[in-house]
């Protein structure tokens, strides 16, 4: 089976030349989960980061391969309209655009890379009513600016309500758990669980094994000092939960 | 050897290169006013660098140029240009000089007094005369205007009278090295309001200054929707707005300076009146070489005024901008609540902003607050609309557009703000080519 994503000996650095990610290997096939855990500065929204195209990264060897194309060669742009979505850690506030304008623009931009034209304003419409509905995101929030003066927990939400409209291929998912209380939680994973096709992926970059529980991983992979440094099953994470990264940094050494 | 020019000197000799006329008004009243302001004018050095109110914008190379006031009679065919659809009253000036023939009065209406200053002056001589200069501020520009202004109109909305017709007023600049002067004035009377705009059209116009004046009197409990579109291209535009408010009157003026080689705006209210509203609001985008010098002043000279400000800036490479904003509160206003803020994006870092928030505080119970803001383009909210497949070029027009939406949703009425915002996509449009 071809895979999604091929990512193959994976290096950035920052702009002043630390690096951050020391060659990582990873292989995502359709239908697949994947969670990628470990510690604080082991890397993890580096490789969200990069896959999604910030510029505060530089690749500096390595490729990555989604599709059969080279995703470092495209914009970050047309990265979204291929089908790769990135849930922000940290979803920007922008005061004086609303969410709906927001989300229909991105929609035929999208639409036009494909070269269909753009959506009809009441199958627009239709598709919000129906999407918001999954992560259960108020009506209001949808024509307010996006993400102004929304909680943790809404801004989540609406992460994933973007996330089902523009129906990507790979989601990488940067902490979406991080600050949210356990009825958000529900909810979120109850979004990506109900995205998930026999088509389409997802990477899951989390610090904590609670998420876990409610969106069932394929492959749980940990992220140390800029690489892969174990892979496993589910019950990798629930090890890790239990012994902590100090067993996992032991075990690595002595390997 | 060169003579070393003294100020008055320098005054004269820009006044003297200019072959102005002085304003033949016959009245006597009106003629001491500008006798005074022409005392004044001579009094007083040509603006420069070393003066406080000219630190920052560059105005030295438009003061060496030669202009003449130059009274076109050319038949202009309005109809080709968007702006002279606005409102079914447009009043056209051409160099300074208000044009009875291009202008359009379709809709009048009892109680609505619109006309050339020249006229009204033979028919309401006292009320003209007694009213003249009251709101003017000093300095260069605006005593220019009072002693050499070309003409303009007389604007009266009569007591209990809401004018239900928009006015417009088109400045339209021609040909080469003109120099333009309207001076209008507007009362309003107790509980009238009007519904005004101003805007500006350039046709082959280069190396021209225009200084326009116009003087506002807000009756008890009037009130203005003041909407001010700047739109040239190349010249440089000198703009006064003296706004003296009454008791309850409110006032809502909304400045878009969208380009010019310099623009300078000196926009003052004077509130006299109690429990008085003032809402001054500005956006700017000046491009690259341009400067956009806004000076405001707002005067609490009474009990329980309400006053809002907010401009925002936009700075392209190489532009320059200048945010004065000025906040008095005499020792009788009392329960002034006073709100200024100006906020500015630099699009790159050859633009450079001069803020200077300014709070004159002497009564003990007000609420007065302000603040200033200049920073960076917004790289993460840019990255995050990219993220979702949102063009780049396209993602920093909907942010620029969203941070300039909120001086634009001040304007009340819809039909202006799509105006308004017709004219800024226009803009961008340039900008971006």
């Amino acid at each position: 089976m071809e895979s999604i994503i091929k990512i193959k000996n994976l290096h950035a650095s920052l702009s002043n030349g630390t690096e951050i990610l020391k060659g990582v290997n990873l292989e995502v096939k359709p239908g697949e989960i994947h969670a990628i855990m470990g510690p604080n500065g082991s890397g993890k929204s580096t490789l969200a980061s990069v896959l999604a195209g910030r510029e505060d990264y530089i690749v500096t060897e390595g490729e990555v391969i989604y599709k059969g194309i080279d995703l470092l060669e495209l914009s970050p742009e047309d990265r979204a309209r291929e089908g790769v979505f990135l849930a922000f850690q940290y979803p920007v506030e922008i005061p004086g655009v609303s969410n709906i304008n927001f989300l229909k623009t991105a929609i035929n931009e999208q639409r036009a890379y494909r070269g269909e034209g753009p959506i009809a304003a009441k199958d627009f419409l239709q598709m919000v009513s129906e999407k918001s509905k999954l992560v259960e995101l108020d009506n209001k929030l949808k024509n307010r600016s996006v993400n102004e003066g929304f909680s943790g927990g809404e801004k989540k939400r609406n992460e994933i309500f973007q996330m089902a409209m523009l129906e990507p291929t790979l989601s990488i998912l940067d902490e979406t758990d991080s600050g949210l209380d356990i009825d958000a939680l529900r909810i979120v994973a109850h979004g990506v669980n109900t995205l998930k096709t026999p088509e389409n992926a997802s990477i899951l970059v989390t610090h904590y094994q609670r998420l876990l529980d409610y969106i069932v991983p394929d492959v749980v992979h940990v992220l140390w000092n800029g690489k892969i440094v174990k892979s496993g099953p589910k019950e990798l994470a629930l090890e890790l939960e239990d012994k902590g990264y100090d067993w996992l940094k032991k075990e690595v050494i002595t390997d | 050897m060169e003579a070393v020019l003294s100020p008055e000197n320098n005054v004269q000799g820009f006044i003297n290169d200019l072959q102005l006329v002085e304003s033949d008004h016959a009245n006597k009243t009106l003629r001491q006013k500008m006798e005074f302001a022409k005392e004044d004018l001579f009094n007083n050095p040509l603006p420069h660098r070393k003066a406080e109110s000219w630190k920052y914008s560059k105005i030295a190379p438009w003061l060496k140029k030669k202009y003449s006031a130059f009274r076109s009679n050319e038949t202009i065919d309005l109809k080709q240009f968007k702006s002279s659809t606005l409102a079914s009253n447009l009043l056209v000036f051409v160099n300074g000089f208000y044009r009875d023939d291009l202008s359009v009065l379709n809709k009048q209406q009892d109680g609505v007094i619109i006309q050339n200053m020249t006229e009204a002056i033979d028919l309401f001589p006292n009320e003209i005369a007694s009213h003249f200069g009251e709101a003017t501020q000093k300095g260069f520009f605006a005593n220019l205007n009072t002693v050499y202004h070309s003409n303009g109109v007389f604007i009266k909305v009569k007591e209990n009278v809401i004018s239900e017709n928009l006015l417009h007023i088109l400045h339209i600049q021609t040909g080469e090295s003109n120099i333009a002067q309207s001076r209008n004035m507007v009362i309003l009377e107790k509980n009238s309001q009007l519904d005004l705009v101003e805007s500006q059209l350039e046709l082959n116009a280069s190396n021209c200054i225009s200084n326009h004046v116009s003087e506002y009197f807000i009756g008890e409990n009037a009130s203005l929707n003041y909407t001010l579109i700047q739109n040239g291209s190349d010249n440089a535009m000198i703009h006064s707005n003296h706004f003296v408010q009454e008791d309850f009157s409110k006032i809502n003026s909304n400045v878009f300076s969208l380009q010019n080689a310099l623009i300078r705006n000196n926009h003052y209210a004077k509130i006299i009146g109690k429990d008085c509203e003032t809402r001054m609001n500005g956006s700017f985008m000046p491009g690259k070489n341009e400067q956009t010098d806004n000076r405001t002043m707002l005067d609490h000279q009474n009990v329980r005024g309400f006053s809002e400000e907010v401009y925002k800036g936009i700075l392209f490479e190489k532009s320059n901008a200048v945010f004065n904003g000025k906040i008095f509160v005499d020792q009788i206003a009392q329960q002034t609540n006073a709100y200024l803020n100006n906020s500015n994006i630099l699009m790159d870092d050859s633009a450079r902003m001069q803020s200077k928030p300014e709070l004159e505080i002497y009564a003990d119970d007000v609420k007065c607050s302000h603040g200033s803001a200049t920073g960076d383009f917004d790289t993460e909210a840019l990255f995050y609309l990219q993220a979702r497949g949102i063009g780049i070029d396209n993602a920093r027009n909907m942010l620029i557009h969203a941070f300039m939406d909120e001086v634009l949703m001040k304007v009340d009425s819809e039909d202006i703000r799509q105006v308004v915002k017709g004219y800024l996509d226009d803009r961008m449009d340039r900008l971006n080519a």
